[in-house]
């Protein structure tokens, strides 16, 4: 184990029991991990699978029946060690009587910042979630979407070394998972640690440095994420988009004359998520008006590297594809 | 302290903008101004103004005292039930402070609710007391006798413990004392009817007191001396005469006033400064002068006592006040801890539980003595006494030990009597039931809720 560890867990275990101390379910069985700084590390695993318990022990919420676990090297218990902790839960656990502007004011006060700092976070953050026409609407009358987005903020205020954020994108629209993956990859970018659970597989695989597979309260698979998912057998030729016909004929003959087989040619689809953002994007610039979330700058001032903006680590379709293409010349 | 401040704050503001308070405030108002055109006083001006007084204050009182229960029994099981726990609990902020908050909020609503009770209910007695509505003997009358703050003072205790003794040992000489009694007892009772004796007042004859007042009386506010008696005539509201007699112990002139009293019911006499002579030590006589052979029994506790003027009705509205807000704020400790660890309906349960242990203090004292009998049905050293009944004694023992300190003096009752409520009442109910009660409970809680897990899935 690594002593530098946001967070070691060593054989964790949690029982459930009944009124009577009787168990009843073990919703996590020896489990071991470790995030370390400036990871993103995502727990997998279906519904019941024991993300959520093992997120909830990590915050002392929950005790572990067995084990060790450490938090920033001390028990999770520990109240202090949460000042450098931000956790967004699963569903949006916030007072519906209090507007967008006092849920955060009051989130920012139980971190004892004082009254400049709250005032300055709360601006940049209501502008990042895109809710700065709604920060004196209350909580209780905001669509799920628009309350996760709070809840996301809440937990920023802080600006964490440690953000938990359990189904992220849970009840967000494709717009605004974007964005809650635009900010994880921010804060990893500005050494945050990151852990999320999630069974959305397509979120976590964009995002994770490191996951971790829980099955049945039992971790089945674990490592950094290109490693799970390389199949090093196998190689993917991509072209540039303007390629001349001809020249395209010319590279499959070779290949075939090379490998004495027909290689599968097909044109690339784009992300399905980039075409919406694009579309929904293209809309509002159209619209003079619009209810709901309104359009984000990025990731709030307080929380980007200063040195590298967020903007640079925002990878589009075609960046992504061309560090793809530099690493396969290198391989070739 | 900012983090408890906000949470205090956060449980205010949800009260307010969850219509909690309009409703209360509408409830407390309804009860101010309609209940009293609602019961009937016994025609009296000063009985309307207590009857006014103890409805309106006691039903403020009730309101309030059952939304602090609710409300202290909710703050944070159905934060726990609603998940908004998790989010406070993984911030850098103790349980207890978490706990303090919530406290601090109820009492904060509790003393604002009080304070605007409090001006409509004196509002209340301020129109009445209009010169259009009363004439200024009515209205004098009402400031001597109601609305203002006296202290009471009962007679020197008579000591009559030599002369029970005596009489036990005469009867037990003579045989006369069942064998199976305790002797302890045995001679109470026979103290008890000492002391009632010496409150007996036969016809034709007299029986003087003697009170030693806390000071000289001084100034224009007579002391009103303040009785109640049964007689040995059984039919209810009979009248009977007497003369009452008051001057300083030792000198013969004395300020007289003759009266007739129906047997029911409290009574009150202005006695002139001028009748004390400057003197502490004043003696109080009470001659039976029926016409009819009827004698007259003075409850021994309580039934004469003399009141001099301790001060304003309004400064003794704003102690009453406080000492309500005192008994709210222990209410919200015990409530709050209960809901702290507890879900909603059980908390309920066990703080309604406790709250009436509270109430029922002077009997579980009494049922903890030799008077309580139990399932073996026998008193305590009395031959037959169960092992059963042994325990369940010193359970209650324990019990009695914890609320008997939580007594205090009846905030309707010593209003509506003009009766001072005093500042040292006021400072001993904050030490006890704030500092002290509260204080264990936000103590033991705090201890509890640390250990107590908040995520578990039927939560």
């Amino acid at each position: 184990m690594n002593d530098s560890a946001i967070i070691q867990a060593e054989h964790l275990t949690k029982v459930f029991r009944d009124f009577w101390r009787r168990p009843k379910v073990r919703a996590v069985r020896d489990v071991s991990f470790e995030v370390r700084p400036g990871e993103v590390f995502g727990l997998l695993g279906p519904n019941g699978s024991g993300k959520s318990t093992t997120l909830k022990m990590v915050l002392g919420l929950l005790h572990p029946t067995g084990g060790a676990l450490r938090v920033f090297g001390q028990s999770p218990r520990e109240v202090k060690i949460k000042a450098r902790i931000g956790y967004v839960p699963e569903e949006s656990y916030l007072y519906p009587y209090l507007t967008c502007e006092e849920t955060l004011d009051f989130y920012g006060t139980l971190f004892d910042l004082n009254a400049g700092e709250r005032r300055t976070r709360k601006e940049q953050l209501l502008e990042m979630i895109g809710l700065q026409h709604a920060r004196r609407r209350r909580v209780g009358e905001f669509s799920k979407g628009m309350a996760r987005r709070i809840g996301l903020a809440q937990a920023l205020i802080n600006d964490p070394d440690l953000i938990i954020l359990d189904e992220p994108t849970s009840g967000l629209d494709p717009l605004g998972c974007r964005q809650v993956k635009d900010l994880i990859v921010a804060l990893a970018k500005r050494g945050k640690t990151v852990v999320l659970s999630s069974h959305l597989l397509a979120d976590v695989e964009d995002i994770c440095d490191r996951v971790a597979i829980l099955y049945n309260g039992q971790i089945q698979a674990q490592g950094p994420i290109h490693e799970l998912l390389e199949e090093r057998e196998r190689y993917r030729l991509t072209l540039p988009h303007d390629l001349p016909a001809e020249v395209l004929q010319r590279v499959l003959a070779a290949v075939r004359a090379e490998l004495g087989a027909e290689p599968a040619v097909d044109h690339p689809r784009r992300d399905l998520e980039q075409f919406f953002i694009e579309v929904v994007e293209r809309a509002r610039r159209e619209a003079s008006e619009a209810s709901g979330v309104g359009p984000s700058p990025g990731v709030a001032a307080y929380l980007r590297d200063q040195a590298s903006p967020v903007g640079s680590r925002e990878l589009s379709a075609e960046e992504r594809q061309r560090a793809a293409d530099e690493t396969l010349k290198k391989l070739l | 302290m900012k983090p408890v401040l906000a949470i205090a704050w956060m449980a205010v503001r949800s009260a307010v903008r969850s219509r909690v308070v309009g409703v209360l405030l509408g409830l407390l108002f309804l009860a101010i101004i309609g209940l009293p055109l609602t019961v009937k006083s016994d025609g009296t001006l000063a009985g309307e103004v207590q009857v006014r007084l103890t409805y309106t204050l006691g039903a403020v009182l009730i309101i309030l005292s059952i939304a602090t229960w609710w409300a202290g029994c909710a703050a944070v099981s159905s934060e726990v039930q609603a998940k908004q726990i998790q989010l406070v609990l993984t911030k850098p902020v103790g349980r207890g402070a978490v706990w303090l908050g919530k406290w601090l909020g109820l009492v904060a609503l509790n003393a604002a609710l009080l304070a605007v009770s409090g001006a409509a209910i004196y509002g209340m007695i301020r129109w009445k007391l209009s010169p259009a509505r009363l004439t200024e003997a009515q209205q004098r009358e009402l400031r001597e006798q109601i609305l203002v703050a006296r202290y009471s003072v009962a007679p020197q205790p008579l000591d009559v413990t030599a002369e029970a003794r005596r009489i036990f040992a005469e009867q037990q000489k003579a045989g006369a004392v069942p064998t199976n009694q305790p002797v302890e007892q045995v001679v109470r009772a026979i103290e008890e009817s000492l002391v009632r004796s010496a409150h007996t007042v036969p016809p034709g004859y007299k029986r003087t007191w003697v009170f030693e007042l806390p000071a000289a009386p001084v100034g224009e506010q007579p002391v009103v001396l303040r009785y109640k008696f049964s007689s040995s005539e059984v039919t209810k509201g009979t009248l009977v005469r007497g003369l009452w007699l008051v001057g300083p112990v030792g000198k013969a002139d004395r300020f007289e006033l003759e009266q007739v009293n129906a047997t029911d019911g409290a009574h009150a006499v202005a006695i002139p400064v001028s009748a004390f002579g400057g003197s502490r030590q004043v003696a109080v006589e009470y001659a039976n002068i029926n016409p009819l052979p009827i004698a007259v029994l003075f409850e021994p506790q309580g039934g004469i006592e003399l009141q001099p003027y301790a001060g304003s009705f309004e400064g003794n509205l704003a102690r009453a006040l406080m000492l309500a807000w005192v008994q709210l704020a222990f209410v919200g400790a015990v409530a709050l801890a209960a809901g702290t660890l507890l879900s909603l309906p059980v908390a309920a349960l066990v703080t309604g539980y406790v709250l009436l242990l509270v109430k029922a203090g002077d009997y579980v004292a009494l049922l903890a003595t030799e008077r309580g009998t139990f399932f073996s049905g026998a008193a305590q050293g009395q031959p037959g006494e169960s092992a059963l009944d042994w325990v369940l004694r010193q359970v209650l023992w324990v019990e009695s030990a914890l609320v008997q300190p939580l007594q205090g003096p009846n905030v309707l009752e010593y209003l509506t009597a003009g009766r001072a409520l005093e500042w040292s009442a006021v400072a001993g109910a904050f030490l006890i039931k704030v500092v002290i009660y509260s204080g264990l409970c936000a103590a033991v809680t705090t201890f509890l809720f640390n250990r107590r897990e908040i995520a578990l899935p039927m939560e």
